[in-house]
């Protein structure tokens, strides 16, 4: 210390402390009270998040529903069954004429793996639904 | 547990082992917290307010610890927390004016005297209302360098400042305390 701050040379360290205590056991206690604060402190964010999150979980929630509808009931009716992986018996005149227009319809039957296909719709009578077989050949040999 | 005390760069590493966390910071504490408590109380006064800072260092340091990269000494970091808890707390108090550090007339050697935590002589009260009359910085510096005879490097780490400007500035507020000590002595 230099000579200009004698007084505060003098005074320097009597005490670490300054002067200043502290109650009882507190500095025993402050780390238990520290940590108790910081569960409180982390308790309630966590719920906040999930507060802050509830309705997008929601709204995430309703479209994972809509998707899930949307891409299996489609399967559940047979809507969107690929015609090469249905069975011949679930075809109908209707169900094609609903899924392909004129032209596709003729390139589909005139397709060699398709023979099949025609040759039922003429020959078996509960495929054609009640579509003459008139009907059927004007639909696919213009 | 461990009994042992580990170096700084131990505790960090052991508060980033998983499930280890707790009982690292746990020794950071009980290694620190007298050293963090009583720069602390030198600043704010009051023990209600020293406990209050030191609190939320305290969960400032748990909330970043992982992220400390340790380019700094721990304690040099652990410091600058504690400072900034303590200046803002300070700051948080003069402006719902419960009362001014820098205020001539203010009350702080009454609330000092009054203090059932403050039992310090005549000098001792004195010398903290000298300390209290520096601004708010200044005296950060004089607590760290008187009190705690920290290194002027040390000091620059804490408060990111140059140390040059510390030094000036200690030699600065020794000289005001000085000043105001030899006027009120008897």
């Amino acid at each position: 210390m230099k000579e200009d701050f004698k007084i505060l040379g003098d005074i320097k360290k009597q005490n670490n402390s300054a002067g200043f205590k502290v109650p009882d056991n507190y500095f025993e206690s402050i780390e238990d009270k520290v940590m108790g604060a910081i569960e409180a402190e982390e308790k309630p964010l966590a719920k906040k998040v999930v507060m802050v999150l509830k309705p997008w979980l929601a709204l995430a929630a309703v479209f994972t529903l809509i998707a899930l509808v949307y891409h299996t009931v489609p399967y559940i009716i047979d809507v969107n069954k690929p015609i090469a992986q249905a069975s011949y018996n679930n075809i109908s005149l209707d169900f094609l004429s609903t899924r392909y227009d004129e032209s596709e319809l003729i390139d589909f039957i005139l397709e060699d793996d398709n023979e099949g296909i025609y040759e039922s719709l003429k020959t078996d009578p509960e495929l054609l639904e009640g579509i003459s077989l008139e009907d059927v050949e004007d639909l696919v040999i213009f | 547990m461990i009994d042992q005390e580990l170096s700084d760069l131990e505790l960090v590493e052991l508060f980033n082992t998983k499930g280890r966390q707790q009982e690292a910071f746990r020794l950071i504490m009980s290694k620190y917290k007298e050293r963090l408590y009583w720069h602390i109380r030198k600043i704010v006064l009051s023990h209600d307010d020293a406990d209050d800072a030191l609190q939320n260092s305290f969960i400032k340091i748990w909330q970043n610890l992982s992220s400390f990269q340790g380019n700094s000494a721990l304690f040099t970091w652990l410091y600058r927390i504690a400072t900034n808890e303590a200046l803002t707390l300070l700051k948080k108090k003069k402006r719902v004016n419960l009362y001014s550090i820098n205020d001539e007339d203010n009350s702080y050697g009454e609330n000092l005297k009054s203090d059932p935590y403050f039992d310090g002589n005549d000098l001792q009260l004195k010398l903290q209302q000298a300390i209290g009359k520096l601004p708010d910085k200044q005296r950060v510096i004089f607590n760290l360098k008187y009190f705690e005879e920290l290194k002027y490097s040390e000091i620059s780490e804490i408060l990111d400042t140059s140390v040059g400007s510390l030094k000036a500035s200690y030699h600065h507020a020794a000289k005001k305390i000085e000043s105001f000590l030899k006027a009120n002595i008897e």
